[in-house]
C-alpha cells in the first residue's frame, strides 16, 4: 500500500516535472500554434539558450544588449531582424579581420563546429527573445543560406 | 551571572577586534624577494630586494612610448589581452571598463592593458579598439611592442601566463588577471577580471591603496 502510495508521488511528482517544461522566461512563442509545432518551437528556444549561453554571451552579453561599440547588440537590430540568413553565416563562419585601419571591427569568430541544426536553435532564440520576434528558423532555411554564403 | 557578562564582553571584544582588522589591513606586497649580498664598508651584508616591475617602454594606441616613467606618482591596473580574443577577453574589457568609470576623474589611477598578440594588435588596431570601446590615453593605455619583451615582462613581473598556443581559443594562453601596481612598482594585489565580485575587491582596494598614500 505504502508502495502503491510512493510510486503515486513519484507519478505526480513526473508530471508536474513535464509541466515546467516551459520556454525560456525572455522568449516570445506566436499564438495559433498547433500542439507539435509549439513543442519543436519551445525546444528550439530552450536549447537555443543553452547554445547561445555557452557560445555567444562572452561579447553579445546575457540579454542580447551587446557592450559598446564593441560588440553589437542582438535586440531591434534592423538589419538581423530582416533576413537572419547572413546570420547563420556568421556564426558558422565569422568575419575576416581587416588589417585596414578605416572601419576595423572586431572580427566575430569562426565556429564551424556547430551543425546547422545548432545554429537554427541559437537563431530561433536570439530571433524569439528579449522582444524580439522574428518567428521560427528552420533547419533548411539555414542549410539554404549556408550554401549561399559559401559561394560568395 | 557575572561570568556571563564577561563572556560576552570578550565576545564583542572579538567581534569588534575583527571589524578593526578590516578595515585598516594594509594590502600585502606580493612577489618573490631577492636577497643580494654587497658590500659595505668592507664587510659583506645580505639586503632583500622586493619584488617590482621592471623596465619597461611600449607603444600605446596613440603612437606614444609608455614608460615606468607614465605612471609616476600613479598606482595603476595592468593586464594582458588581444583583440581577437573569443573567450575570456571580452568579459576582461567589460570588467576593467568598470574600473575606466569608476576612476576616470581620478588622475591617481591608470590601466594599462598589454596585447600579447602584437602582430596583430598594431597601434592602429589598439587606437580602433579602444575608440570602439570609448575609452582614452592617458587613463587608459592599450600598449603594443616587442613581443619577447611583452611576454617577458608579463611572465617576471606580473607573473601572468601568457603565451602563442596553437591549442588555445584564439591561438593564445593567457591568464585573465588584474594586477594592482602602487607607486613603488610593486604588485599589492592579483584579482580575475573574469568575475565582477572579484573586480568589486580590486575596486576596493585601489581606495585602500589611495587612501594609504594620504596619511
Amino acid at each position: 500500500m505504502s508502495n502503491n502510495r510512493l510510486f503515486l508521488f513519484f507519478f505526480l511528482f513526473l508530471v508536474l516535472s513535464c509541466n515546467s517544461y516551459q520556454k525560456p522566461a525572455e522568449s516570445h512563442l506566436p499564438e495559433n500554434l498547433d500542439e507539435a509545432s509549439k513543442m519543436k518551437y519551445t525546444q528550439y528556444l530552450i536549447q537555443g539558450k543553452i547554445l547561445y549561453n555557452t557560445n555567444c554571451t562572452h561579447c553579445h552579453q546575457n540579454s542580447g544588449e551587446g557592450f559598446r561599440k564593441l560588440y553589437p547588440a542582438l535586440i531591434g537590430s534592423a538589419t538581423l531582424m530582416d533576413d537572419m540568413g547572413p546570420a547563420a553565416c556568421l556564426i558558422k563562419y565569422g568575419t575576416k579581420a581587416s588589417r585596414e585601419a578605416s572601419n576595423q571591427n572586431i572580427a566575430m569568430p569562426a565556429q564551424t563546429e556547430l551543425s546547422n541544426l545548432e545554429i537554427a536553435e541559437i537563431l530561433t532564440y536570439i530571433g524569439n527573445s528579449w522582444g524580439n520576434q522574428n518567428g521560427f528558423i528552420s533547419v533548411s532555411k539555414v542549410a539554404t543560406s549556408l550554401v549561399d554564403c559559401a559561394t560568395h | 551571572m557575572m561570568r556571563k557578562h564577561i563572556e560576552i564582553g570578550c565576545l564583542f571584544l572579538l567581534l569588534g577586534a575583527c571589524q578593526e582588522i578590516k578595515t585598516n589591513f594594509e594590502l600585502p606586497i606580493l612577489g618573490r624577494n631577492e636577497i643580494v649580498t654587497k658590500e659595505v664598508n668592507g664587510i659583506l651584508i645580505k639586503d632583500t630586494i622586493s619584488h617590482r616591475i621592471a623596465d619597461f617602454s611600449f607603444i600605446n594606441q596613440d603612437s606614444a612610448v609608455i614608460t615606468n616613467a607614465s605612471f609616476k606618482d600613479k598606482i595603476y591596473v595592468a593586464d594582458f589581452f588581444f583583440i581577437n580574443c573569443p573567450s575570456i577577453c571580452p568579459e576582461m574589457s567589460k570588467q576593467m571598463y568598470r574600473v575606466y568609470e569608476k576612476f576616470l576623474e581620478n588622475e591617481n589611477v591608470g590601466l594599462l592593458s598589454h596585447t600579447i598578440d602584437p602582430s596583430y594588435d598594431t597601434v592602429a588596431a589598439l587606437a580602433n579598439y579602444a575608440d570602439l570601446l570609448g575609452v582614452s590615453s592617458p587613463k587608459w593605455e592599450f600598449v603594443t611592442g616587442d613581443k619577447d619583451q611583452i611576454y617577458d615582462i608579463g611572465e617576471t613581473s606580473y607573473m601572468v601566463v601568457a603565451n602563442e598556443d596553437e591549442n588555445a581559443p584564439g591561438g593564445f594562453i593567457h591568464s585573465g588577471a588584474f594586477l594592482l601596481i602602487d607607486k613603488k612598482r610593486q604588485i599589492r594585489g592579483v584579482y580575475d577580471g573574469t568575475i565582477a565580485s572579484q573586480v568589486d575587491l580590486l575596486m576596493k582596494d585601489i581606495n585602500r591603496l589611495l587612501s594609504s598614500y594620504e596619511q
